[in-house]
């Protein structure tokens, strides 16, 4: 293939941030029209070169066509609105009936969230997955903070010689809980980023909240205590924050521009988390609570940085698009 | 849509792309090139339509079920990819038809009176 459609095409490409089996049906057309294009070039008496050059300009600007593309593809129906607002509002109702401390019915809430997730991750990444994976990260962090005391003991005594190393098994334990929740954060948000950095933010939006939630010295602290009614005036805001990250996920899958899933998701996102912490009780002021919404706005937009680093989709040879049948590719989102 | 066209013709043509498009994916399927260059024809070059406007069209109407697309191998081993139109996009084409009809209708009667 000659290097300029390759750039075309690969210029159309980075720009596309969609489900990768759309992408590759989008370039595979576009390339078709290309060599349609230059062999009507070739027998009006262009040289291929020529041909090529002429057929590469016709095709348009590849900025123009990746977003006319990304907003013909982006807009997700009602069932998949629905269907993305869903964790946030299951995680909504367990703090709304103050029963998220339920033995019982946490865990089978996030069984149900990392079930439904591992569903969708094998089953073509459809766009209402990424407010679902936010949540099957959760209970790593909880793995985390659970064993929080055992991690402090180890580096106490590791650094300053104080006090006593936990047992072995103890320390193996949650040394290869660290790796693991390490290894599947930071490869999940890869493979996210390397779609599209504005779905790795919406996978993320739940993340400071419930972290926040679960790391509050007021907070969670209490949870492992057993002193669960302290907690609970937290119950109402986290509800409300989480009802509206239900609603920018919906608006999110529904918008076709992506300027504004941008504004609708870094917007009300912020706003919630902000919410959320200044029912907290910390920081007080309008200056601390500006400083923790810049924090937050930062946090949000760090997987553009990350996209930046790690680039967009997956290193492809020469006419990667094209397979070795005429399969229709599975489109899922 | 690109060309040497009026002024004020992109915005009569806006909403109409898609009436084009099932209009000639209706007659036989046919697929994206082809159709730029037979809008060109039967406009006489009044309408030439970029890929930057024909594709997206093309797969919003596929993704809102209008039309079905399917990968079809040629003897030269290019491949295409073929539009047939769907039911639903038979009805929409006929209300598409009948609004453009009636609005044409009625801008000439205040144009022309007298035709009225």
């Amino acid at each position: 293939m000659q290097p300029d459609v390759k750039n075309y095409l690969d210029e159309v490409r980075l720009h596309l941030r969609l489900d990768p089996a759309i992408e590759r049906r989008i370039i595979r057309e576009l390339y078709t029209d290309f060599q349609d294009r230059v062999a009507e070039l070739r027998a009006s008496g262009l040289s291929e070169r020529d041909a090529i050059k002429a057929a590469t300009r016709a095709l348009g600007r590849p900025r123009v066509i990746a977003q006319r593309m990304y907003e013909a593809h982006s807009k997700g129906s009602w069932t998949e609105a629905a269907l993305a607002s869903l964790p946030h509002l299951i995680i909504a109702l367990l703090f709304v009936s103050h029963l998220w401390h339920n033995p019982f019915l946490a865990p089978a809430a996030f069984t149900l969230i990392v079930g439904v997730t591992l569903y969708g991750w094998w089953h073509g990444k459809p766009s209402w997955l990424y407010s679902w994976i936010g949540y099957s990260l959760l209970p790593l962090l909880i793995g985390g903070y659970a064993f929080r005391s055992t991690i402090v003991k180890a580096v106490t005594y590791l650094f300053w010689s104080e006090g006593s190393l936990p047992s072995a098994w103890l320390m193996m334990l949650v040394l290869a809980l660290i790796i693991f929740s390490l290894w599947i954060i930071i490869r999940t948000t890869i493979r996210v980023v390397k779609r599209d950095w504005l779905l790795t933010s919406l996978m993320l939006v739940p993340l400071p909240i419930m972290g926040g939630w679960l790391f509050d010295p007021n907070g969670a602290g209490n949870l492992f205590q057993g002193n669960t009614a302290l907690l609970q005036p937290l119950d109402g805001p986290m509800a409300l924050a989480l009802v509206c990250l239900a609603a920018t996920s919906a608006i999110f899958i529904r918008l076709r521009q992506r300027v504004l899933k941008f504004v609708a998701l870094l917007a009300v996102g912020t706003i919630a988390m902000t919410t959320v912490v200044h029912y907290f009780g910390s920081p007080s002021g309008f200056f601390g609570l500006l400083a923790i919404s810049l924090l937050l706005l930062a946090f949000l937009l760090s997987p553009a940085l990350l996209e930046a680093k790690v680039g967009h989709g997956e290193q492809r040879g020469e006419a990667w698009w094209q397979s070795s049948s005429l399969e229709e590719p599975s489109v899922n989102s | 849509m690109e060309g040497n066209i009026p002024k004020y013709a992109p915005d009569l043509l806006r909403g109409n792309t898609d009436a084009l498009l099932l209009f000639l994916i209706e007659e036989h399927p046919t697929y994206g090139y082809k159709l730029i260059k037979e809008i060109e024809r039967r406009s006489n070059n009044y309408f030439q339509f970029k890929e930057g406007t024909v594709y997206p069209a093309l797969h919003r109407l596929e993704n809102d079920g209008l039309i079905e697309g399917e990968w079809q191998e040629l003897p030269n081993k290019q491949e295409r990819r073929y539009y047939r139109i769907t039911e639903k996009g038979r009805q929409v084409l006929r209300e598409k038809i009948a609004a453009w009809q009636g609005f044409t209708t009625a801008v000439n009667l205040v144009f022309n009176p007298a035709r009225g």
